[in-house]
């Protein structure tokens, strides 16, 4: 028995997701919002087209700091939620590769990305492969605009194998080396020690 | 690929890593040919002669081998020549089935032995019970243990062989299906786009087509560059090969937990995410009693579905689905995607 | 009062839409550090570019939203962009505007309140997205085009104020 990512999917597709009575969502160790994903896209996508050249790197830097600390705070909280602990938990016979599979079966049924595991060395190697992620919407730029899976990917890796939360953040490192964006058939981001 | 006229008879030559001998031995068996079909191993030097009569084959030799021990040594043949030579007649027979059949037995022969042993040393060590059960072992067997098993095993088979000649013997005439058309066209335009100008490829043969005794060089085994390039190999142009193999209508990469890595093929009748689901959960499942029954790991699984095959087989942590609707063809897809599940297991 | 908000799921692409328009989950770490990125790139325009990309984002979802449950009169489509965004997390705000601009005070802020959680207190104004939200409500509820309003905050949660104040101004 593995984690089958069909009976995570099912268990968390149905979003609860709404505000309290401050307007505000309190969840999985952070403060939740639920936005248009064209924000992200547009703000990512119009930032990169505005950068002169010696600011791009700077920018890219930017986008996937951002995620990669969401990635790794959220995740931990996604991973010590009842909803981890109630459905992935009991599937887990496999330690920590079990669990990231679990992860991205949660990451792709809260909608970020459909992706998921396609190897995994541990401690040393990880490459997922998504079919559908909201970035592979932007087009505009003509490069790799897969910064949300690239870090967040990166993230769990270090939340895997890293030290412990929250002294791993960074351990590793994450690159796209595919993108619907850009053509392929689909976005592959490849996760290797810092 | 071409033919010419020589002073007696009629000429198809060509190289063998342009198309594959199966597709080649099935393009003649269609063509309702008589002749003599000459296959020149580059690597080892070989030759290999099957002989038809009006598209049956009625005769394979190969150095000590012969009939489908033979073609089953010849079957896995990727590189060197061949020549077909209209109207020679066999000089005996030795394939007693009809040539559908003798290639599918042969490719399943070649798959059982790894492709290149021999037909006695491995096909009848796979029939060995006492080694289906080493798995269920931790601790290897003992020197007396071995000996006992070789005896059971040389029993085994000359009762086999026995067997064999009996089964062989009472299959009915025109038994199997007719070649489809499909398999030929499908290497044909493989080769053709290969090389769209139609021009000759330059190998010895097609310098000089006469068949009978030409000296042809002795071409280096393996291409470094070549194969360099195929380990290099895209996981989508792995699967799009293993959709060339005929019979196959889709292939599925799926992950342990049911995730679809990749799928080719016209896979619309189903909804590819429960493919990969139930391909997964019935795979956990089968692990599951291996491992409580203390045996290896799984190596293949065959589901059928009226004549629809879905062949599962682990590649590297992945698990690579083909799914047949004919499951006639299985021993041929096995044998032919064999190579190429072993390049998706350096992927995955 | 809240409004309705349906979450549909797509089998296919696993993403989820509210009246067609796709919707993801973050959390405050990521906004946090957005704002962050577009105050340090300040002088190649990082807060204009969020602010507009707020604007634009929710102008397109209030817009489906509206056209979606008939909803016409610019004081209902004012409260109901109230409500989205304590709806979508983002906080509570109360409202008080015409189609010459308004006043909104910010009374819970995701923005503001996810900042000092990460940052601690700030020495600047931070909440450039909920400018650019108030910017597509006003704009939303009385027809205008996009950059029909210039928004501007007066006083902070993040700076430590006990309430924020943003005003709403009409080209």
């Amino acid at each position: 028995m593995t984690v089958m990512r069909d009976k995570v999917v099912k268990a968390l597709v149905e979003l609860e997701v709404r505000g309290d009575e401050n307007g505000l969502m309190p969840g999985y160790n952070v403060l939740v919002n639920f936005l248009p994903t064209s924000f992200w896209n547009t703000f990512a996508e119009r930032m990169l087209n505005a950068a002169p050249a010696d600011k791009k790197d700077q920018v890219r830097a930017g986008l996937y700091q951002c995620a990669q600390e969401c990635g790794y705070h959220t995740g931990w909280g996604i991973i010590n939620s009842d909803e981890f602990q109630s459905v992935v938990m009991p599937m887990v016979t496999e330690g920590a590769k079990d669990v990231l599979r679990g992860a991205f079966a949660v990451f792709t049924a809260w909608g970020w990305a459909k992706s998921g595991v396609v190897q995994i060395k541990d401690s040393e190697r990880m490459v997922i492969r998504a079919q559908d992620y909201y970035e592979q919407d932007i087009k505009s730029t003509n490069e790799k605009m897969g910064f949300m899976v690239k870090a967040v990917s990166g993230a769990f890796f270090d939340l895997a194998f890293g030290a412990k939360y929250p002294d791993g953040l960074g351990t590793f490192v994450c690159e796209q080396t595919k993108g619907i964006e850009v053509g392929d058939e689909f976005g592959e981001f490849v996760v290797t020690k810092k | 690929m071409e033919t010419s006229r020589t002073s007696h008879h009629d000429v198809l030559t060509g190289s063998i890593s342009l198309t594959n001998v199966s597709d080649l031995i099935q393009f003649i068996g269609m063509s309702g040919k008589t002749g003599e079909l000459v296959l020149r191993n580059d690597h080892t030097g070989e030759d290999g002669r099957l002989y038809f009569a009006n598209g049956q084959l009625h005769c394979v030799l190969a150095g000590e081998r012969a009939g489908l021990e033979g073609l089953a040594h010849i079957i896995c043949w990727e590189s060197g020549q061949f020549f077909f030579s209209q109207d020679v007649h066999s000089p005996c027979s030795n394939v007693e089935m009809p040539l559908n059949h003798a290639i599918m037995e042969a490719a399943r022969l070649a798959d059982e032995t790894g492709g290149t042993a021999g037909f006695e040393e491995s096909l009848f060590d796979a029939l060995d019970d006492d080694s289906l059960f080493d798995g269920f072992c931790e601790e290897p067997p003992t020197l007396k243990q071995q000996a006992q098993r070789r005896a059971t095993a040389e029993m085994k088979k000359a009762e086999a062989k026995e067997n064999l000649k009996e089964v062989l013997s009472t299959l009915p005439h025109g038994f199997g299906p007719t070649p489809r058309l499909n398999s030929w066209s499908a290497s044909w335009r493989a080769i053709r786009e290969k090389d769209p100008s139609g021009a000759k490829t330059p190998s010895p043969s097609s310098q000089d087509p006469v068949v009978e005794n030409s000296e042809t060089p002795v071409v280096p085994p393996t291409n470094p560059e070549r194969r360099e390039e195929h380990i290099m190999r895209e996981s989508t142009e792995i699967l799009s090969d293993l959709l060339k193999v005929p019979g196959v209508d889709a292939v599925v990469v799926a992950g342990r937990d049911g995730f679809i890595i990749e799928a080719a093929g016209s896979s619309n009748r189903v909804n590819i995410d429960d493919l990969g689901a139930a391909i997964a959960n019935t795979i956990n499942g089968i692990e599951e009693m291996g491992t409580e029954l203390n045996v290896n790991k799984f190596n293949d699984l065959f589901i059928e579905y009226g004549r629809a095959v879905i062949m599962c087989k682990p590649v590297g942590d992945a698990i690579a689905a083909i799914i047949t609707p004919d499951a006639s063809k299985l021993g041929i897809i096995r044998h032919k995607a064999s190579k190429l599940f072993d390049e998706l297991k350096e992927i995955f | 009062m809240s409004i309705p908000f349906e979450i549909k799921f797509d089998e296919n692409t696993y993403r989820h839409h509210v009246e067609g328009v796709t919707m993801v989950m973050h959390c405050h770490h990521y906004m946090s550090l957005t704002t962050k990125l577009a105050d340090s790139l300040e002088d190649m325009g990082g807060v204009k570019i969020l602010r507009e990309s707020a604007e634009d984002a929710i102008r397109e979802l209030l817009d489906a939203y509206f056209k979606a449950h008939n909803i016409s009169g610019s004081g209902e489509r004012l409260n109901t962009g109230r409500e989205m965004y304590s709806v979508l997390g983002l906080g509570k705000l109360e409202v008080f505007g015409n189609d010459g601009g308004g006043e909104v005070k910010v009374l819970r802020s995701h923005v503001d309140e996810g900042w000092v959680q990460k940052f601690g207190k700030s020495s600047k104004f931070v909440n450039h997205f909920t400018c650019g939200y108030l910017a597509a409500m006003f704009a939303a509820a009385f027809g205008r085009p996009a950059r029909s309003f210039n928004v501007y905050e007066t006083a902070s949660l993040a700076m430590g104020e006990p309430e924020g104040k943003i005003i709403v101004k009409a080209n």
